[in-house]
């Protein structure tokens, strides 16, 4: 099987071929690379974002992602469980707005959004 | 009860909505669109013409005349952006220097007296980009060029300064006479009475005339594809180029806009769809290809824009001004080129014979001034400073391109016939104009328009209607 | 009216490369740094770049854009490094003199050594001249990219996008995440534009087709809004193909179609610009024609990885600074870096014969290599030389030159980059 590998911006192809128990990995730039092109071919890993709308902050929106890569096939019901979630200001970048959205994996804030002056 | 309803908001309908303000006119001005200068206004070749070109003795060729030297003191009084950068009409053959012996001959007979003949050499000694392959030119000093949607848009607020009212996203879809009294029926439910109706509706003047029973015209849509290029191309010409028809057809023109763009088109191509301004491939390589026949070194990467004007073409290929058959009905129809340049001329003239149709007298104290939005980017740094002493929001650039400051979008906003959505917020500011086309500023400018409305981003619109800018909260 | 003040290095625009640009001048010795940026926060278009994948060369991790801003942001707090938001610079005269506007009013400021680091931004629509509609719904991505992640609103439901840059592709994922449907990706080269690991990632993924090829050749529109895109296949001439014409419905059309340099500031101040990369034109120093005007990251030319344009920008930053220590520098001769077989261009452009230190070579392929090396030559001798296996006009190649080599380049007279099979 090929495999473009996403872990880096190099994109090395990687070739992975069944070799009695186990596989033969070829192409990989790296140590990363191999494991991933494993990975791939059981179970697909991926890290994901998405902005979510924030009530009374300095900004509408904080930006979530993953704190761990999640299965790939469980992104589009993260990504619809975050999105039906209210939050409100404060957050700060690093908070856990869904905690084990996969195996150990958060959902987590990447900015950060202040309570609104005023307020 | 209103003396006199205009139907459409174009240059025509503004002029004289505004000109009848200094007879104490009672006017409404009923368009269609959610702002003035939505149509054929907004796209044309924004040119003051110098007045040679229409046939002696027609309506365009009096009008052009009557017009053009109107435009200086106008521009002052009005605050909009004008200057006689002057023309050329280009010959490229034999055949050419015959056709513009004619040209220069019809000019004389119109009144037109500064026309010169200049050979190819010299108008390439003066327009060192203009084609090797132009043999000889007629040159017209006087012509110039406008913003044609800043001035109608100032001829408006000038005319609401004087009174007039103007009603938005509202058709027309019957005209009656009962008594003295005209009613006209719009969408929506609404019904206007007036003494008299002033049909300005453009494109759709013979539409309009025929919901009043009137048939004795009909506009065909004529569609003009243009190219808009970058600021950085203004060296390719400082006057308009014009060029003579030739066997292979109706040249196109490459003239500077008053903000320094060059604009290249327009095609001509008659159409059924009479609101079709969507842009074609091939119109678009015609307008270049031609356009190229003037100035050859014209690239289209150098373009920021496309767009199309539907010009309203006349089957009686002149203007039709005057009382309909019907009575209190009045036609400003198939005003195509040089109709922009006409438009206060026409006005004058309109407002003179409703006056004397509705009895009314010129006033002597009228306003006569209108101040536009202040245009930061075409100030000092002292200005600039002083503007901002004044108020902050002068202090905050917005479009970086044009320099267009929030204070000037908020002003635009909140001025008598304020913007209303994205496409009015740019031709009152230029923001979103320049060469990133809007890329950066547009968000900025949809907040802004709700916040200074105060209502949803959701309701924020491009140009009206069904535009929206965005379709709903993440 | 018109306040006035002098600055040792002052930085114009406060995204990644600013940023990094300020902290290396103030680590070099230059204390009084000063970063002018227009928007009301610093970070730049990182603020807006919410996805992952930003920082594993720099920051030895993976970081989305409002993390990686705020860990730069961090860095120059720490060195105290002023940073003016909500100042817009208005022009650079080739003396060094910055006209700026803020809500304070319009401020002159002297310095000893700028660097330029304006970014980049969008090739509009205009300028490709998609035909069709002139309606709403049209956006480049980066514009859909603020309206979504910075304001909060969808820029469509039913998008196709043009162009597979990587912000097209970053944005058909996010699209798809935010709960729109992304038709097709459209691509008139017959390969994607855009790094592979956001083809896998951002379009495999989520099965958004990605369609090379093609382009879009009419723009259809119902009540104002865009209501669908006719696409065709193009030829090998890029003209789209009469009779492949189908179409694709939507509500939003997005751009990528292609990144330029913020020159306009550069231009005014006389610097010269480059043919292909529309930025500036610099030497290995990265000063620009004007002396004391160093350009770095995206308004030198478009990277594709932020940590790429900070790296560069760090250089420029040091020489700025040391630019400004010296009371300036005096440039001798230099040579001319020729771009050879499979290189579309490389930045420095230029090589001073009397600098020092290591050069960093930056350069674009024109073509695709499954395998290839590339040779940097001076004087027909192969000085540097790396086997690269991938090489694609869409990845940047970036080398770092020890001194010895460097100092080979600083005497030569001919100069050359090129790839070879």
């Amino acid at each position: 099987m090929e495999v473009v590998c996403t872990v880096c911006p190099r994109g090395c192809n990687i070739s992975v071929i069944s070799e009695g128990e186990g596989y033969a990995v070829q192409g990989n730039g790296c140590m990363r690379g191999k494991d991933y092109a494993l990975r791939e071919l059981t179970m697909p890993m991926r890290n994901f974002s998405l902005a979510l709308s924030v009530a009374g902050g300095d900004t509408d929106v904080v930006a979530v992602r993953t704190s761990a890569p999640v299965r790939r096939e469980c992104i589009a019901e993260i990504a619809l469980a975050a999105r039906a979630l209210t939050l409100s200001a404060p957050i700060k970048a690093g908070d856990v707005i869904i905690s084990k959205v996969d195996g150990d994996s958060d959902l987590i804030a990447a900015s950060t959004v202040n309570l609104k002056e005023g307020t | 009860m209103k003396d006199v309803i205009i139907i459409g908001a174009g240059v025509c309908g503004c002029a004289i909505a505004d000109a009848l303000g200094e007879y104490g006119c009672n006017v409404a001005v009923v368009e269609r669109a959610s702002d003035v200068a939505c149509g054929a206004t907004k796209a044309n070749s924004g040119i003051v013409h110098g007045g040679f070109d229409a046939t002696a003795g027609t309506l365009k060729a009096k009008f052009n005349a009557l017009g053009n030297p109107m435009f200086d003191e106008l521009s002052k009084q009005l605050d909009f952006p004008f200057r006689r950068n002057g023309a050329y009409v280009l010959a490229f053959d034999r055949a050419g220097i015959d056709g513009l012996e004619a040209l220069l001959e019809r000019g004389r007979a119109n009144g037109i007296k500064d026309l010169e003949r200049v050979d190819g050499d010299t108008v390439r000694l003066r327009n060192p980009h203009v084609s090797k392959s132009v043999t000889a030119a007629l040159y017209c000093p006087s012509s110039g060029i406008v913003s044609p949607y800043e001035m109608t848009i100032a001829l408006a607020e000038r005319a609401n300064m004087r009174g007039a009212e103007f009603i938005f996203n509202t058709g027309v879809t019957a005209i009656s006479r009962r008594g003295s009294v005209m009613t006209v029926d719009c969408t929506g439910g609404k019904s206007y009475a007036a003494r008299m109706v002033i049909n300005c509706a453009g494109v759709h003047a013979d539409e309009v005339a025929a919901a009043a029973g009137v048939h004795d015209f009909t506009i065909r849509g004529r569609r003009g594809e243009y190219y808009l290029l970058d600021k950085t191309q203004s060296y390719l010409t400082d006057a308009t180029l014009f060029q003579l028809p030739t066997s292979l057809g109706k040249g196109v023109l490459v003239a500077p806009t008053v903000h320094g763009n060059v604009l290249v088109g327009p095609t001509a191509l008659d159409t059924d769809d009479k609101d079709g301004v969507a842009t074609t491939a091939a119109g678009l390589e015609e307008a270049m290809s031609k356009g190229r026949l003037s100035v050859p070194s014209i690239s289209a990467r150098s373009a920021i824009t496309q767009f199309v004007g539907v010009r309203a073409h006349c089957d009686k290929d002149d203007f039709i001004i005057g009382m309909s058959s019907l009575q209190g009905f009045y036609n400003v129809a198939g005003i195509e080129s040089p109709g922009l340049t006409s438009a206060p001329a026409i006005a004058r003239y309109v407002a003179a014979e409703v006056a004397a149709y509705l009895s009314l007298k010129r006033k002597t104290d009228f306003i006569t001034v209108r101040k536009g939005i202040p245009c930061f980017a075409a100030m000092s740094d002292e200005e600039r400073a002083e503007l901002i002493a004044s108020d902050s929001r002068y202090g905050k650039i917005v479009c970086r391109c044009e320099c267009v400051t929030e204070g000037e979008i908020i002003d635009s906003i909140m001025r008598p016939l304020g913007a209303r959505d994205i496409d009015g917020v740019k031709r009152r500011t230029r923001a979103g104009m320049g060469r990133c086309q809007s890329g950066f500023c547009s968000p900025t400018v949809i907040q802004l328009i709700a916040d200074t409305l105060g209502v949803p981003v959701q309701s924020v619109t491009k140009c009206g209607a069904g535009s929206y800018a965005v379709t709903g909260r993440i | 009216m018109i306040n006035c003040e002098s600055r040792s290095v002052v930085v114009i625009g406060g995204g990644p490369a600013g940023l990094s640009a300020a902290i290396a001048a103030f680590d070099a010795g230059a204390k009084d740094v000063l970063v002018l940026e227009r928007d009301t926060r610093l970070g730049g278009i990182l603020n807006q770049c919410i996805h992952n994948g930003f920082g594993l060369t720099l920051f030895k991790s993976e970081l989305t854009g409002p993390e990686y801003a705020a860990r730069l942001i961090d860095m120059a707090s720490e060195r105290g490094i002023e940073c003016r938001l909500n100042t817009t610079v208005v022009s650079v005269a080739p003396d060094k003199t910055i006209t700026c506007v803020s809500e304070e009013g319009v401020f002159s400021i002297t310095a000893d050594a700028i660097v330029l680091t304006c970014g980049c931004r969008e090739r509009p629509r205009g300028a490709i001249g998609i035909a069709g509609a002139r309606c709403a719904g049209v956006y480049t991505a980066g514009t859909a990219q603020k309206l979504v992640n910075i304001m909060g609103y969808m820029a469509g439901r039913e998008c196709v996008i043009l162009g597979s840059g990587d912000i097209g592709l970053i944005m058909a994922r996010r699209m798809t995440l935010q709960g729109a449907k992304v038709r097709a990706v459209l691509e008139i080269m017959p390969r994607a534009s855009g790094l592979m690991r956001n083809v896998v990632q951002c379009l495999n993924d989520y099965d958004i087709p990605l369609m090379t090829s093609h382009t879009v050749v009419d723009v259809l529109s119902q009540g104002g809004r865009v209501s669908g895109v006719v696409a065709a296949k193009v030829d090998n001439d890029m003209r789209p193909i009469a009779g492949s014409e189908f179409l694709l419905p939507c509500d939003t059309l997005l751009l990528s179609v292609g990144l330029i340099p913020e020159t306009e500031l550069a231009r005014e101040a006389g610097i010269g610009l480059h043919r292909v990369t529309g930025g500036a034109e610099v030497d290995d120093t990265l000063m620009s024609n004007i002396d004391g005007i160093f350009c770095a990251g995206n308004m030198l030319h478009v990277h594709d990885l932020a940590d790429y344009a900070c790296l560069e920008s760090e250089v420029a930053g040091k020489r700025a600074a040391e630019y400004a220590i010296n009371g300036g520098v005096t440039r001798g001769a230099f040579t001319s870096v020729e771009c050879g077989d499979g290189i579309r261009y490389a930045v420095p452009m230029k090589i001073l014969s009397s600098g020092s230190g290591s050069i960093t070579f930056t350069a674009r392929p024109s073509a695709e290599y499954a395998l290839g090396r590339i040779c940097i030559e001076a004087d027909g001798e192969e000085i540097y030389s790396k086997r690269e296996a991938g090489i694609r006009p869409a990845t940047m190649l970036r080398y770092v030159l020890n001194s010895a080599q460097s100092d080979k380049l600083r005497s030569a007279s001919r100069i050359c980059i090129k790839v070879r099979e």
